[in-house]
């Protein structure tokens, strides 16, 4: 079956220092894979890659035969793969809401005019908006709280809340950075059975970097471990946890 | 689409009635500060849409309401004054004629502002805040030296004999439009897309928003209303000097925006309305002491204001928000 | 030829002048990314402390080389006193907000210092007091090279290396290059931050005050708002360099004079101030960030 986002040779370089070198990934639909390393790795430099941050040194990104190297991030998005942040990024002063909502933008039809108009069209689109905001926000609790600020929202509920803005925007792919950061046990628990959960309703195909093994190794079909930039090791989470090279550069005893 | 209709005619039919009572009910002065109030109102809302709602540092704002007020000067005063002559004046159809011309005049005064908007703003809007600062603030700067030096429209001396079309009805009614496009801008999508630049222009274009195209769109809306306030203003007083457009012209109307909340469009209105009132409320002091006092007060003032409240009068919340928690509270009583 | 060594000479020494004020912009703005709006404006008051100085000490009626280097030195203490007051009382207390209140915050500043200098002052120009009499030292032909050009070319060169020494090769200077390239850090390695931002305005607004004194001497037309046009291009010779870099500043200004004073020579100078306006929408538009400067970039 054809890679739904094929990457090859992914090198990116900042003037003699090389931060991600020969990376390649044939990522194929609906597939759930992880990229684990220690900090440094590369790993958040590969998603700015993929997502238009950066733009690749050499290599090639195609999603769905599309070439991305030279596409900036919102047309990236708009091709369908959206991302969350290793530092969350949410809209603080603006409602948990507003912040789903706007993950929509690029579904609205609407223009200038229809705007000062306040036409049917309008009020159509915001309507069904609203509502499929609210849906979204029910996933994961939070939509009794759909007018506060996000930024008073507790830390693990601001993750969360920006999947559900990065699922807004409907995508095929989902990028998540780090998504169990600052989560306790019970917490990454219930996230991993939400992503499988997610995949499944939404037919994603995921990536995600994290450094909770017991995430990863819980719910990836397939691990890339990276290291100064390297691909050390590829495989099954079994056999990534058998690997003497990656035990040796990065997994030490897994977390209690 | 009824209940639109009916709010614009409600509207319409007030602000023309005022318009033969506000006049008759106070002096030429205080009239001359209402007029001021709502051309100030124009210049602070869409200064708000930029810099307030979107983010961004345009600090040269007053170059807009320049080119539109001579933009507008000029097309009425070469064209739609010569074309009016030819009809026989002082009957209602010929007032018909010029109240229309004068919308068209207005509005092209603005087109001209928008247009140096995306002139000034496609190339610089993708650089960092400051940098963007420094070049608003030198087209503002630009834009004045060029009108001095272009002599059609009056240059130095500056623009005699334009027509006194502007009247309490038409500066008042392009206010409420402005001000209403404003409010629907910021509750639809494309006013949260603003609202995300200003947050996280990173995010926003992680979730899919172009942010460059938006800002150049919320520049040029900006500048279209600035240059109809140009306009108004350039209609109300018959008389155009560069001079009126300096950075202080700039500054007054940040001042109005940072004074009413970055963002907040009600602030803009309540504080256009103090900022107008203000120094004329100064005037006296300035006949006793005989210096200009108000110069000096009103950076303090605005110092104060950034020491003590920053956040400006509203914050980001709009007078709407202010109030319904009092109105749930009174339900429940 | 001799026409253009003659425009080269006033043009490297306007430029000295104008190093002198742009280094102030671009100090403060590699250390707090404020454009300092108020830093043209002490530049101004110098020159009224000058005469203030000069009157109430009595130089004024007798001048002296002596004299005029006390009036310097007093007019660079007060500036930097000024300096000072301004970033703490001012400044200070803002640097958490977004940057466009602080940048406000300096405009309002700026407006104070030039109207409440017309109401003390008076609006009508003032004449720096002559303290040094303008003679010509040098003469090769047609070309003229006062005392004044040289007075200006070698205390602006001097104050300009003793910078140069006190940021690379004093504790304080380092510690005011770590501030500039990260706040936080800095001050985790025990940096008092306050402290450097407070000598960064100082050393700035003293170098200012020297440029106000050297404009006093060699163009004794003084008035309040005279640090506004001057401020700009000093600013812009700041941007032209790079903004946040030393070096910058000094080639920018050097650049600013002389094409100014090429212009003057060869146009005309009804477009002398056209001039700095041109040159800023040039640079911002095909390099913002100046000749030296360095774009830094969003960890993301």
């Amino acid at each position: 079956m054809k890679a739904l986002l094929d990457i090859t040779s992914l090198t990116m370089r900042f003037r003699g220092l090389v931060a991600v070198s020969n990376f390649n990934l044939a990522l194929k639909k609906n597939e759930l894979v992880g990229l684990i390393g220690p900090n440094g790795a590369g790993k958040t430099t590969i998603f700015n890659m993929l997502t238009g941050v950066y733009r690749p040194t050499e290599g090639q990104i195609h999603l769905n035969g599309h070439p991305l190297n030279d596409l900036k991030p919102h047309d990236i998005t708009r091709l369908g793969m959206a991302r969350t942040f290793q530092n969350i990024r949410l809209f603080k002063d603006l409602s948990v809401l507003d912040n789903v909502r706007l993950g929509h933008h690029i579904h609205f039809t609407y223009g200038l005019f229809s705007t000062a108009l306040q036409t049917q069209h309008l009020h159509q689109e915001e309507l069904e908006t609203q509502a499929h905001s609210l849906e979204l926000l029910k996933i994961f609790d939070l939509d009794t709280y759909q007018d506060l600020k996000a930024k008073n929202l507790p830390y693990g509920a601001q993750r969360k809340l920006e999947i559900l803005r990065a699922l807004a925007t409907k995508p095929k792919i989902l990028l998540l950075d780090e998504p169990a950061a600052g989560l306790n046990r019970k917490e990454t628990e219930e996230l991993m059975h939400t992503i499988q959960k997610l995949r499944k309703e939404f037919d994603l195909t995921i990536l995600l970097i994290e450094h909770d093994m017991k995430l990863v190794m819980g719910i990836c079909e397939r691990i890339l471990v990276l290291d100064h930039g390297e691909t050390i090791a590829q495989g099954t989470p079994k056999e990534i946890q058998s690997s003497p090279i990656v035990i040796k550069a990065y997994l030490g005893e897994p977390q209690a | 689409m009824t209940k639109q209709i009916l709010t614009f005619l409600i509207i319409s039919s007030l602000l023309f009635f005022g318009n033969f009572i506000v006049p008759a009910m106070m002096n030429p002065y205080l009239f001359m500060i209402l007029i001021y109030c709502g051309i100030n109102i124009i210049m602070g809302v869409s200064l708000n849409i930029i810099n307030g709602i979107t983010g961004q540092f345009s600090i040269g704002h007053a170059g807009f309401m320049a080119v539109g007020g001579y933009v507008s000067a000029a097309i009425s005063f070469y064209f739609l004054m010569p074309l009016l002559s030819l009809f026989p004046s002082d009957n209602t159809i010929s007032l018909l004629c010029q109240n229309t011309l004068f919308v068209f005049s207005i509005l092209l005064g603005g087109v001209g502002a928008a247009l140096f908007g995306y002139l000034v703003g496609l190339p610089s809007l993708h650089l960092r805040g400051d940098y963007l600062g420094i070049v608003t603030l030198g087209f503002g700067e630009i834009i004045r030296v060029i009108i001095l030096n272009l002599d059609f429209i009056g240059g130095a001396r500056g623009f005699t004999g334009i027509p006194a079309w502007s009247n309490f009805f038409w500066v008042y009614f392009f206010a409420v439009a402005v001000v209403m496009i404003s409010f629907r801008l910021l509750r639809s999508s494309h006013g949260r897309a603003l609202l995300s630049i200003r947050e996280d222009e990173i995010a926003a274009e992680s979730i899919g928003i172009p942010i460059t195209r938006y800002k150049v769109k919320a520049f040029v809306l900006s500048s279209f209303f600035a240059g109809i306030a140009g306009g108004l203003f350039a209609h109300f007083i018959g008389y155009l000097n560069p001079s009126s457009f300096t950075f202080i012209k700039s500054f007054e109307a940040i001042i109005i925006v940072v004074l009413g909340g970055m963002g907040s469009i009600s602030g803009a209105i309540v504080a256009a309305v103090i900022t107008t009132i203000l120094p004329e409320a100064l005037r006296p002091l300035q006949e006793i002491t005989k210096t200009d006092f108000r110069m000096v007060i009103y950076p303090l003032l605005l110092l104060t204001l950034m020491l003590t409240r920053p956040q400006g009068l509203f914050g980001h919340k709009e007078l709407s928000d202010i109030i319904s928690p009092f109105l749930k509270r009174k339900k429940s009583l | 030829m001799e026409e253009f060594v003659q425009h080269l000479i006033n043009g490297i020494s306007l430029g000295s002048i104008y190093g002198l004020v742009a280094l102030g912009y671009t100090m403060v703005y590699g250390i707090l990314k404020l454009i300092n709006f108020a830093h043209g404006d002490v530049y101004m008051m110098s020159t009224f402390f000058g005469f203030y100085f000069a009157r109430w000490l009595g130089f004024a009626y007798t001048p002296s080389v002596i004299g005029a280097l006390i009036v310097l030195f007093l007019a660079m203490a007060a500036c930097a006193l000024l300096g000072f007051t301004i970033e703490r009382f001012a400044y200070r207390p803002l640097r958490k907000m977004p940057r466009l209140n602080l940048l406000i915050t300096a405009i309002g500043v700026s407006l104070l210092l030039e109207n409440g200098g017309q109401i003390l002052f008076g609006a009508e120009p003032k004449f720096f007091p002559e303290l040094i009499a303008r003679t010509e030292l040098f003469r090769f032909g047609n070309i003229s090279i006062s005392n004044f050009q040289v007075i200006i070319i070698v205390v602006s060169l001097s104050f300009m290396a003793l910078l140069q020494y006190i940021i690379f090769h004093t504790k304080q200077g380092k510690a005011m290059q770590a501030v500039s390239f990260h706040h936080e850090h800095a001050s985790l390695m025990g940096i008092n931050t306050d402290r450097i931002i407070s000598f960064t305005f100082v050393l700035g607004s003293a170098l200012a005050a020297a440029a106000g004194i050297l404009v006093g001497l060699a163009y004794p037309r003084i008035d309040p708002l005279m640090g506004v046009l001057f401020g700009l291009k000093a600013f812009v010779a700041a941007v032209l360099g790079g903004i946040g870099s030393i070096p910058g500043a000094i080639v920018g200004a050097l650049i600013m004079g002389l094409s100014e004073e090429m212009v003057v020579g060869y146009f005309s100078s009804t477009y002398r101030d056209a001039l700095a306006f041109f040159l800023l929408i040039v640079i911002l538009l095909v390099k913002p960030t100046g000749l030296f400067g360095k774009s830094t970039s969003e960890k993301v």
